[in-house]
């Protein structure tokens, strides 16, 4: 048993010795950087990182130690450092596989700065939202002005979000980009509705509170985006999981009404409270 | 002349009576009586309907038809005057009591309110989105979940993969397969990555962090003789415990209780 022990022990050792003789010292920073990051030790990475970046421009891991220390300076708080290196990684691997992820840092950083007063920033949003080749990015800052407070700036990321909804096979993705246009103007939904010949279903889904006396609920919402709205209701508005009438669960009822699909008007009373179903 | 025309109304009908008990005396005769007896019986038919016109005469004669004129007129009068009375009153209670009034009106605005409000809460519905900003955000925060759960699931999938890759003879397809899914998850997290500060998703958040960053390695690894940032990822794979934390996790977001 000790034997065996020792074995194993010894082919462990000889392993990570040969794994580290096959690395080139880069190589071996990067990885130590990596576990460091793994860890949340920012700081401890970023020293480890430098050493990479300044004795290695040449090297294959210069561009990667670019985009982790941008990472490390994020968490820290140095946004400004963040964009300054995500912009280099970005410029020196055109090609490579960190270009869209460098893309996406760049509008999320630049994001940032511009909500808390760096107007300047936006130019680094649009220039991506303009962007005809880079795809992930056009979509990633549309989605990314649809938060912004100055509507007139959100509403420059509606082309796209109406392209998401065309184009996109990804539910998720149309149904980020439905939310999104609800962010930014619930009126102007009908007419993306219709010109991006979606099924122009909706829902009225309306709760009245029989101890209120008052409407707990009363929201209307393109049908494709009932069920999700069905259950986010359970996060935080009103949960409707638990409510059964004869056996029948409220909920599972409502959300086969909504893969059905047809129109009409269903309604179920409780003790407590009214549903009304509407899908028009 | 209005007397006269009555009398001779009555006359006229006396006349027509006559004529139909003589069509009547002509129906007995064909029945086989006999005429003595017909004649008889005619004679006193017809004296019986004489008296009868003297009474009728006589009532008739004792009709003042002008007082009865003026007391039907006096009733009609009497009649009009009266439903004239309860629109007047009606008038009187209507703009001789401002307060009623305003009562009334008020009321009649109140009620119309309280329709107004059944209306607009039951009526049709309408064809523009109507959702308050917090329930966009708790969609958001819903579907967010949702990414979540699938993101670990899929995570875990491409992690074990090559987590359990021999050693030898390493396959070029399935590590360039695995570089594109890791691709496409990074990609999936940037979108709900911003709502990972949400408190239900916040334990989530370093498991989705660390395995980030395994996917950064992956999407790197097109070649198997790369097989030193291939050990790398299985080392932190194994080291840090990840596919336990992403168990613990998905168990966590999927069951309420806990």
């Amino acid at each position: 048993m000790q034997l065996r022990l020792k074995t194993t022990a010894f082919i462990l050792l000889l392993t990570l010795t040969l794994m580290s003789a096959s690395l080139s010292e880069d190589q071996i920073l990067l990885q130590k950087s990596k576990s460091l990051i793994f860890d949340n030790k920012w700081q401890e990475a970023v020293i480890s990182l430098d050493k990479v970046i300044l004795k290695y421009p040449k090297s294959s891991s210069f561009t990667e130690a670019l985009f982790y220390k941008g990472k490390c300076l994020e968490e820290i708080g140095d946004m400004i450092g963040a964009l300054d290196l995500y912009q280099k990684c970005f410029k020196t691997d055109k090609n490579g596989g960190l270009k869209e992820d460098s893309q996406i840092a760049i509008i999320d950083i630049s994001y940032k700065l511009y909500s808390s007063g760096g107007k300047e920033n936006l130019k680094n949003i649009l220039q991506f939202l303009n962007s005809e080749t880079d795809t992930v990015a056009r979509y990633y800052a549309a989605f990314k002005l649809s938060y912004a407070k100055n509507k007139e700036i959100a509403k420059l990321g509606i082309p796209v979000l109406k392209e998401i909804i065309m184009e996109e096979k990804d539910n998720d993705l149309k149904n980020r980009a439905k939310i999104a246009i609800l962010r930014i103007d619930p009126s102007i939904m009908k007419d993306v509705e219709i010109e991006t010949k979606s099924d122009q279903k909706m829902i009225r889904f309306s709760i009245y509170s029989k101890e209120r006396k008052t409407m707990a609920i009363d929201m209307t919402v393109p049908l494709s985006l009932a069920d999700l709205l069905v259950n986010s209701l359970d996060e935080k508005e009103f949960d409707i999981s638990d409510i059964n009438i004869n056996g029948t669960n409220i909920k599972k009822t409502i959300l086969e009404k909504i893969q059905e699909a047809k129109t009409g008007i269903l309604t179920f009373e409780t003790e407590d409270v009214i549903i009304i179903i509407q899908i028009n | 002349m209005f007397n006269e025309k009555r009398k001779k109304l009555i006359e006229t009908l006396s006349s027509e009576q006559q004529r139909d008990l003589k069509k009547e005396n002509t129906t007995i005769s064909n029945n086989g009586d006999s005429i003595s007896q017909n004649l008889s019986g005619l004679k006193k038919i017809q004296d019986y309907l004489y008296e009868i016109k003297k009474d009728i005469q006589n009532e008739a004669r004792q009709i003042n038809w002008e007082k009865s004129t003026s007391e039907i007129m006096q009733k009609v009068k009497i009649e009009g005057d009266s439903s004239q009375s309860t629109a007047k009153g009606f008038l009187n209670w209507f703009f001789k009591a401002p307060y009623k009034l305003g009562f009334a009106v008020v009321s009649i605005i109140a009620f119309g309110f309280i329709f107004l409000f059944l209306i607009e809460r039951n009526g049709p519905m309408d064809e523009q989105p109507i959702i308050p900003a917090n329930s966009v955000e708790n969609m958001e925060n819903t579907l967010s979940k949702n990414e979540t759960i699938e993101y670990l699931r899929q995570s875990s999938i491409v992690l074990s993969s090559i987590a359990n890759m021999p050693t030898n003879g390493l396959d070029n397809d399935l590590l360039k397969l695995n570089a594109k899914h890791a691709r496409s998850l990074l990609l999936k997290k940037k979108y709900f990555s911003q709502n990972l500060n949400n408190y239900e998703l916040a334990n989530a958040q370093s498991v989705c962090n660390q395995v980030e960053y395994l996917l950064y390695d992956i999407s790197q690894i097109e070649n198997s003789t790369d097989t030193d940032s291939l050990n790398n990822v299985r080392n932190l794979i194994q080291d840090k415990k990840i596919m336990l934390k992403i168990k613990l996790v998905q168990f966590e977001l999927t069951n309420k209780e806990v």
